[in-house]
């Protein structure tokens, strides 16, 4: 009876503490003076470098769940490669003194005792690695395969669960339904975590000591509708999310398209953070700008300037996927104006980030706010739309951030791809509605035909995608043959510069222009687009009704 | 016997002629463009293209495709006599992807043909509007077809007015 009473109350205790350990992540406070430093192998095979990485990120997600305390070194050509600058600027700008900890097992001596024990994924059923990882964070457990038990074993970590040839021969369906049977009532309702990217035999899982911390559910199901079993469970985890709630990761490429997924989370009001490459998510949420720091942009106009357009061409150069996959670093910014995508939520993911981009602008960077993550307004029920239109000004007047941006594509299922990212004219009513301070608002990723004019904001969209593998002649081309469709003066080019196409690049095509086109800062482009509207009215094609 | 070689050769000849003539269908036929000659079709990866040809009538059926999940589809019928011009519904315009090119708001096409040489070089000249930002603008589009002597691959000039740069495209007969 005692000892019953004694489990009970002991249960108890955890009970209660388990609060404590939900995740500080996404809450920025000050930077640590101290932290380690660990580096992950440059290969995410299942049995390559895979489960040393994996032990290492979710021994990062237990160390990091409340404190910045472990930042991972990534190699150079990671996704976010653009990250990798900030650890050494938390070390001069913030004065964090990193110890580095080279092998796994130098992490697991120094930081083991984060964990309770350890999970045993199977490398046979590479969907086990994703229910390690939710098991990790429920578990607050270091997540292992076969070879590496051992090396958690000398730490004296116990095994809680292991997943060895549990799931041999089963679908996803059913070993993501043993997961949620186990697993989802202590997961977190307000993050989940898409393990999706590249496939086969290979994970590359950098977003996982955020799932791990926030006691996320990992999955990779399909949102394409075809896979009915899939994607029946995925509505099924979406619908029981709290509203404003975030998915971190991405989409399996496998399974489904970009499309499919986020107009699928849209759906249910929800938004994404990409990319499941998404590095050291824990330690950078976590750090707040330097004290003193101020975000603040180079505007060039206010909501009340009117400015005249001249009868010539004008274009204006946007660069969104945000700054850290894209040319940032390059030694050509600031030799032309470049508008650059920064969402307002990565202020609360990314701050030091944020921090050392902005600090180093140039007078020819211009940020583009709006609401970031994937997430696309036409599929958003309208009973969240005014809730994220209010976050969206609140975080673009933190960031002195004047022009909304915004992408949709929400026709996954459409073949044919002509109008995908435009607009129906109740979502553009919508913006106007709920963002009346903005300068303007541009529109689409691929080029769209969404064009207005109320109120001296004018509502734009890309006329051109410019595709990093599109050869430059090909591209000079287009872009001249774009002036002829568009024959009268002024004519407004708003090019959206995919990620991956250097600014030289684009210097070197603007310069071979027939018409030699004045190149200026979004908000100039779009003040001067409400000055004359040469431009058509123009929303989404909308089928008739029936 | 020399009389009689000759005589063979002769027959030998003429039996090849006329068997390469039965394989040679002339522009009628299915075809594949190598998109590893000529212009750059992106966004599309691959092109299939399907000419059917009945006296003047002729039909060309194309299938774009682009990553497993965009696959399109249009079809263009016109008559090679040099005078008529076939209206085309044209539901959407594939041809000009990066340019935000949308078919113009009368989704239509108007095509005229001609045969510069029969059965191996064809003109075609289309009209029609496309819809960009500023709304509709009139296009005139001129393409020669030109088959190969040994009737295996088909090459395609096209100029836009609209373009300055001339495209071409090389097809291989499937």
């Amino acid at each position: 009876m005692k000892a019953i009473r004694s489990l009970a109350l002991i249960a108890g205790a955890l009970a209660a503490l388990a609060p404590a350990l939900r995740a500080v992540p996404g809450d920025p406070g000050p930077a640590p003076k101290t932290a380690y430093a660990i580096p992950v192998r440059d290969n995410w095979e299942l049995t390559g470098g895979l489960p040393e990485n994996a032990l290492i990120l979710s021994l990062q997600g237990l160390a990091n769940t409340d404190a910045p305390r472990v930042y991972i070194d990534y190699p150079a050509d990671w996704h976010f490669h653009d990250f990798s600058p900030v650890k050494q600027f938390y070390a001069t700008k913030y004065g964090v003194a990193f110890t580095q900890l080279d092998t796994p097992a130098a992490a697991l001596r120094t930081l083991g005792h984060f964990a309770r024990g350890y999970v045993v994924w199977d490398q046979k059923v590479r969907t086990s690695l994703n229910v390690a990882f939710t098991a990790a964070g429920i578990l607050r457990a270091v997540v292992v395969d076969q070879d590496l038990i051992p090396l958690a074993e000398a730490q004296g970590l116990p095994r809680l669960a292991d997943f060895r040839g549990r799931f041999e021969g089963w679908t996803d369906v059913q070993i993501y339904q043993w997961a949620y049977d186990r697993y989802w009532a202590d997961c977190s309702r307000d993050y989940l975590l898409w393990m999706g990217g590249v496939e086969g035999d290979v994970m590359e899982p950098g977003v996982a000591d955020l799932g791990i911390a926030f006691h996320c559910f990992f999955a990779d199901l399909s949102s394409d509708p075809k896979d009915t079993a899939e994607y029946a469970f995925e509505k099924r985890i979406l619908a029981q999310m709290k509203p404003g709630s975030f998915i971190f990761g991405w989409h399996p490429y496998g399974k489904d398209t970009e499309g499919q997924w986020v107009t699928l989370a849209s759906g249910y009001g929800l938004k994404i953070i990409g990319l499941n490459t998404f590095p050291n998510g824990t330690f950078l949420s976590q750090i707040g700008f330097s004290p003193g720091f101020r975000f603040t942009n180079n505007n060039h106009v206010t909501r009340a300037t009117t400015l005249v357009a001249e009868p010539k061409v004008y274009i204006s150069l946007e660069q969104s996927d945000s700054m850290g996959i894209g040319a940032w670093t390059e030694p050509e910014r600031g030799k032309i104006p470049y508008d650059w995508d920064v969402g307002i939520d990565g202020m609360r993911w990314y701050a030091g980030v944020i921090e050392m981009f902005v600090q180093d602008k140039t007078p020819n960077d211009y940020f583009v706010g709006g609401q970031s993550g994937y997430m696309y307004p036409v599929a958003i029920p309208d009973s969240r739309f005014p809730a994220l239109m209010q976050e969206m000004n609140i975080g673009m007047a933190a960031c002195d951030e004047h022009v909304v941006g915004i992408m949709d594509h929400t026709r996954p299922r459409q073949a044919v791809p002509v109008g995908y990212n435009d607009l129906p004219k109740r979502t553009v009513d919508e913006y106007y509605r709920y963002a009346p301070d903005a300068i303007g608002f541009v529109n689409g990723y691929a080029a769209a035909h969404t064009y207005d004019l109320r109120n001296g904001q004018a509502f734009m969209s890309y006329d051109y995608y410019l595709d990093q593998h599109r050869a430059e002649d090909d591209v000079v081309a287009d872009l001249n043959e774009l002036m002829r469709l568009n024959p009268k003066r002024p004519y407004y080019m708003l090019v959206h510069v995919r990620e991956s196409n250097s600014i030289k690049r684009v210097m070197a095509i603007i310069r071979r222009l027939d018409e030699h086109p004045e190149v200026v800062p979004l908000d100039t482009f779009l003040k001067l687009a409400a000055s004359n509207q040469t431009y058509k009215t123009r929303y989404r094609d909308e089928p008739p009704a029936p | 016997m020399k009389i009689r070689s000759l005589a063979c050769l002769v027959l030998w000849a003429s039996g090849a002629c006329c068997g390469l003539a039965a394989e040679n269908p002339g522009l009628a036929g299915q075809w594949k463009l190598d998109t590893s000659q000529g212009s750059s079709l992106k966004p599309w990866d691959a092109e299939k293209l399907t000419i059917t040809i009945q006296g003047d009538a002729i039909r060309f059926d194309r299938h774009l495709s682009w990553s497993p999940d965009r696959r399109v589809a249009d079809a263009t019928t016109l008559k090679a006599d040099g005078r008529t011009v076939t209206v085309n519904a044209v539901p959407y315009w594939f041809d000009s992807w990066y340019n935000n090119a949308f078919i113009g708001t009368d989704h239509v096409k108007r095509v005229s043909g001609e045969w510069l040489e029969p059965g191996r070089v064809l003109k075609v000249e289309t009209a029609l509007f496309l819809e960009a930002q500023q709304g509709d603008t009139p296009v005139h589009i001129y393409d020669e077809y030109h088959l190969s002597a040994d009737g295996r691959t088909l090459r395609l000039f096209e100029l836009r007015s609209t373009r300055d740069q001339a495209l071409s495209f090389v097809f291989n007969r499937e």
